[in-house]
């Protein structure tokens, strides 16, 4: 089409009027045409004035929307035996989905475990991480708890001190990151928090997500003394592939 | 909290929604849910279907808010935007062949069909009455079977036996008719090219 066919279609674009190879040619030529994007919002906004009301929304819609948005809060408890319980220090186990992944692992040999549950490990704290960000309310609440008792925090600050994030550690082993001035990433992307554990080892505490503002969780041990955030592909790695942009001594 | 949600302008509420707060989108929904299931309902003629859009819509905002940009228009807009493409690609959609059927079938025992009947927002009411009733009947018809039918301006050429281009032509001139008579009656505002 030519730039006077693609205007002569624009009200019936608007209008989800025009066939699919139709929309597309004139959703390319809009990228390019401030003028033809100014009119089709101008029809848009005629065509929203029409469509304006004229009903109330289903009774217990909002339930629906809402069970969506805020899955059920992961189990936490029950991974206290050995080898899980080590790794539940390494936020890899919880919740339901975690103990079912890792019972035929805990059944092979220690090497081919260790790869596993690195493995698992991301996909799990993707997991949690999630569930545990959207149930602010649940979350604020063990915050609250933490911060209505003596506790320690620390403050992750980038190496130019305009960007930082704010981790307190609660009494029980359990600690989370509070807030941060974090920029939200693209949804390709999320934060990854480390911990450096000795002099070189460093193990992942978990994903937290691509706009890290509210609080979540996560387990250290003693021997970690370090805590590090770095950007990594949705659904985070075994390992840290991008610089460190926050970080701080615990 | 609640009293401050509800002072909150909708780009506010959107950018809560960027932040994880459901309440914002709690807020968002208490204010244009209903519109959306309309809208959702209007043009599929089923209320089961029209209640799993808007869930869409909504939830499409909470993981993506970012999408929303107050610079070109009400959130509003956008969400009733969504709203129409979502429920016209199911109608278009070749599983939907027995909603289409059911959707013609309900429409065939409305006779007498006037979209005056659903204009709901009163104090924009008047207007929008007096705006379509100046509309030649030919541009009100085919921005009625487009619009609110869901049918391409093919479709609707079809259905009128009229020629496509002026088919195309007539829902252009049709809701410029219509934008510059809500602009004059102060309806809605004048926007210049977009930079």
């Amino acid at each position: 089409m030519n730039e006077n066919e693609i205007e002569e279609l624009l009200g019936a674009y608007a209008l989800d009027a025009v066939d699919a190879s139709e929309r597309d040619e004139i959703e390319a030529h809009l990228l390019v045409c401030p003028r033809c994007r100014a009119e089709v919002a101008a029809h848009r906004e005629v065509a929203t004035l029409l469509a304006n009301g004229g009903a109330i929304a289903p009774e217990g819609l909002w339930n629906k929307i809402a069970s969506e948005i805020a899955p059920p809060i992961p189990d936490l408890t029950g991974a206290t035996d050995g080898l899980l319980a080590r790794l539940s220090a390494r936020g890899v186990v919880r919740g339901r989905h975690s103990r079912a992944l890792l019972a035929p692992v805990l059944a092979s040999a220690a090497a081919i475990v260790v790869i596993a549950l690195l493995s698992a490990q991301v996909f799990n704290l993707t997991s949690r991480v999630h569930a545990q960000s959207t149930n602010a309310l649940g979350m604020n609440a063990a915050v609250n708890s933490v911060l209505a008792h003596p506790h320690r925090s620390i403050l992750l600050t980038s190496s130019t001190h305009d960007v930082d994030a704010t981790v307190i550690f609660g009494s029980d082993g359990n600690a989370y990151w509070v807030s941060s001035n974090l920029a939200r990433l693209p949804v390709s992307k999320t934060y990854q928090l480390w911990a450096l554990v000795g002099n070189a080892k460093v193990v992942s505490l978990g994903v937290l997500g691509a706009n890290p503002k509210h609080p979540s969780a996560f387990r250290i041990e003693p021997q970690m003394h370090e805590l590090m955030v770095t950007i990594e592909p949705a659904g985070g790695n075994p390992g840290p592939t991008t610089r460190v942009i926050l970080s701080a001594m615990m | 909290m609640r009293s401050d949600l509800s002072l909150a302008s909708d780009a506010n509420l959107v950018i809560a929604i960027s932040r994880w707060d459901e309440a914002a989108l709690a807020e968002i929904y208490r204010r244009h849910a209903g519109a959306i299931f309309g809208l959702a309902r209007r043009v599929l003629f089923n209320a089961q279907v029209a209640e799993e859009v808007v869930q869409e819509i909504f939830l499409r905002l909470w993981s993506a808010p970012e999408r929303f940009d107050p610079g070109r228009g009400s959130l509003r807009s956008f969400l009733l935007t969504q709203t129409h493409g979502r429920a016209v690609d199911l109608l278009r959609s070749d599983s939907a062949r027995r909603l289409r059927e059911e959707r013609e079938a309900r429409h065939r025992a409305e006779a007498g069909y006037d979209i005056d009947r659903e204009i709901w927002d009163l104090t924009v009411a008047e207007q929008l009455r007096d705006v379509l009733s100046s509309l030649p009947s030919g541009e009100r018809e085919a921005i009625e079977l487009a619009y609110f039918q869901g049918h391409t301006y093919r479709e609707v050429a079809a259905m009128l036996a009229e020629p496509e281009g002026t088919v195309k032509g007539r829902i252009r001139s049709g809701l410029k008719r219509m934008h510059g008579s809500l602009v004059a009656s102060g309806v809605v505002t004048e926007r210049g090219d977009e930079s």
